[in-house]
């Protein structure tokens, strides 16, 4: 359906790579970390209320589900953490988890960090309650 | 069950322990992931976070922060009093796209978020890094 779904006079493989991929400001990015950093146009940011604004679009129109982008945090959290402590180099990783969303995404690169070899820990102080199950307690 | 319950008894499942003394937890810890507060934080760390915040301004274990370093304002980054003055973390993951903070933040800098649309994206007035391979993140140079 993947395939289908796409307009029929533009192939699958016309959108590899991205546009943007060619474009001055991409290709500068690519440039060794650090080098030339200071004629490097830093990526634009995204203050509270858009960041706000722009989740409540992606799972209303955009059709996301708080779950998914949870998910997708997280697994992007459990790649930063891989690319800078490999497991090899110590293994024990501490997530201190917050009470809102974001403690969400430590939550997700826990179980991640668990496939790929590590040892977490996580320290979560404030649990929601829920009557019908009790997930307060630790193992 | 709400979304973060949900996580946790899959957590549970894995037999990943859970700690209640974070202090006594760093002497065996070789990285630390703060996921403690991110981009809707305004102003008050309540309890029992303050010494969490402080613990990990002191420590020498590295820290990857999780969208923000917990405590920071969003807008006008590092806080001038609190647990948090002097909390620098070595690794920031921006989430989507960075905040405004990312002005003061002096660590390596890594973006996820290879799902937005580039509608989306130019919509928020936002950059796609370029993301290689099956990368889900992408280290960005500081933005000092």
């Amino acid at each position: 359906m993947y395939i289908d779904d796409r307009p029929s006079t533009q192939s699958h493989f016309d959108s590899f790579p991205p546009r943007h991929s060619t474009s001055q400001h991409f290709q500068s990015l690519r440039t060794p970390i650090h080098s030339h950093s200071s004629i490097i146009m830093a990526l634009r940011t995204l203050g509270p209320k858009a960041a706000a604004a722009l989740d409540q679009e992606l799972m209303s129109t955009g059709a996301f589900s708080l779950d998914q982008l949870m998910e997708l945090a997280g697994l992007s959290v459990s790649q930063a953490l891989f690319k800078l402590q490999p497991p090899q180099k110590g293994n024990r990783i501490l997530i201190a988890v917050g009470p809102g969303n974001n403690g969400g995404d430590g939550l997700v690169a826990a179980r991640h960090l668990w496939h790929y070899g590590y040892k977490p820990t996580v320290y979560y102080p404030k649990q929601p309650k829920n009557e019908l199950y009790q997930v307060s307690g630790s193992i | 069950m709400d979304t973060v319950q949900r996580l946790s008894q899959q957590l549970r499942d894995l037999r990943i322990p859970f700690t209640e003394d974070f202090s006594s937890q760093l002497s065996t810890t070789d990285f630390i992931i703060d996921s403690i507060f991110g981009f809707s934080f305004s102003g008050e760390v309540r309890e029992p976070f303050p010494s969490v915040i402080s613990a990990l301004r002191n420590s020498k274990i590295p820290v990857l922060a999780v969208d923000a370093p917990s405590s920071w304002n969003i807008e006008t980054g590092p806080p001038d009093e609190g647990p948090g003055k002097g909390y620098n973390p070595d690794a920031l993951i921006s989430l989507t796209a960075p905040k405004p903070l990312v002005k003061w933040f002096e660590g390596r800098h890594f973006v996820g978020g290879r799902f937005l649309t580039q509608a989306m994206a130019e919509k928020y007035e936002l950059d796609i890094p370029p993301y290689e391979g099956l990368d889900q993140v992408v280290e960005v140079p500081a933005n000092k």
